[in-house]
């Protein structure tokens, strides 16, 4: 665990309203978690449930803020990270509003600006989401 | 239906052929979403474009579809309101088991900005 929360608006470009992390928990050079608690205005709320894209944005932002960390302790600013490839990502349940996902990110394997991460995602506990991404980074 | 954030697309028209069906869309640079995506440099959110996609397959299907599986989802450039206003989303529906193989993709100026393969289902499960 992190002594110190770093600064979620520091790790990721995103902003409000789509802005789907609120916390990083873990950090190091090959993993990171995240969290975020499913408020009732969340973009990706409808009738109660938060819908798969939502998940999948999470997961997406996940592994911006892991590209982040790499260069949060230097001072720049968050480079823009996209999605190159999303793999075998499996949706089992969608969360409701006011659960709490935490998501495991892994560094599978990285070339230059590219890297390949393997993703795993609960809600309040319970397994939800399994996912591969390539993240390619902007060029500064 | 389920339509998350109806703002961020409107479909113009659509047409069936040979089992495809081939919707013209209009983005909306309007949208809420590029208030956070990015600040000052508006880019598509690469899953809002996979959910218009399940949208456009869920009126073919004629009943919402949520996503299972994502197979593969290639973006072989950044689609953005400004340089894609218009675009097409090539739908193809075949069922497999208990779900649907969604072959999707999106194409603006004569090229393919996203690649699709994906199973749909009607029913998913809920965390109670």
């Amino acid at each position: 665990m992190l002594e110190q929360q770093p600064d979620i608006f520091a790790l990721i470009p995103q902003r409000p309203p789509i802005m789907m992390i609120d916390t990083v928990i873990d950090a190091s050079d090959n993993h990171i978690v995240t969290q975020l608690t499913i408020q009732e205005d969340n973009i990706f709320v409808e009738n109660n449930i938060f819908h798969e894209a939502g998940i999948i944005e999470h997961i997406a932002q996940s592994a911006a803020a892991f590209a982040g960390w790499q260069t949060y302790n230097s001072g720049q600013p968050p480079r823009i990270g996209y999605i190159g490839e999303i793999k075998n990502c499996h949706i089992h349940a969608l969360p409701k509003q006011s659960h709490q996902l935490q998501t495991h990110l892994q560094l599978m394997a990285q070339a230059g600006d590219v890297s390949l991460v393997q993703t795993q995602t609960t809600a309040n506990g319970h397994i939800i989401a399994d996912c591969q991404m390539k993240i390619s980074l902007k060029a500064q | 239906m389920a339509y998350i954030l109806p703002s961020f697309y409107s479909i113009q028209s659509s047409s069936t052929e040979n089992e495809q069906t081939v919707f013209r869309i209009c983005l909306n640079d309007n949208c809420p979403v590029y208030e956070g995506h990015f600040v000052d440099e508006p880019v598509c959110p690469g899953v809002m474009s996979i959910q218009m996609l399940v949208e456009c397959a869920s009126r073919v299907a004629q009943k919402t579809l949520y996503i299972d599986t994502i197979k593969q989802c290639r973006f072989y450039a950044l689609m953005t309101p400004k340089e894609h206003q218009l675009i097409t989303a090539h739908i193809q529906l075949t069922p497999q088991d208990t779900s649907l193989l969604l072959s999707a993709s999106i194409v603006a100026n004569e090229q393919t900005l996203l690649s699709l393969k994906a199973l749909l289902t009607e029913q998913p499960s809920i965390l109670s």
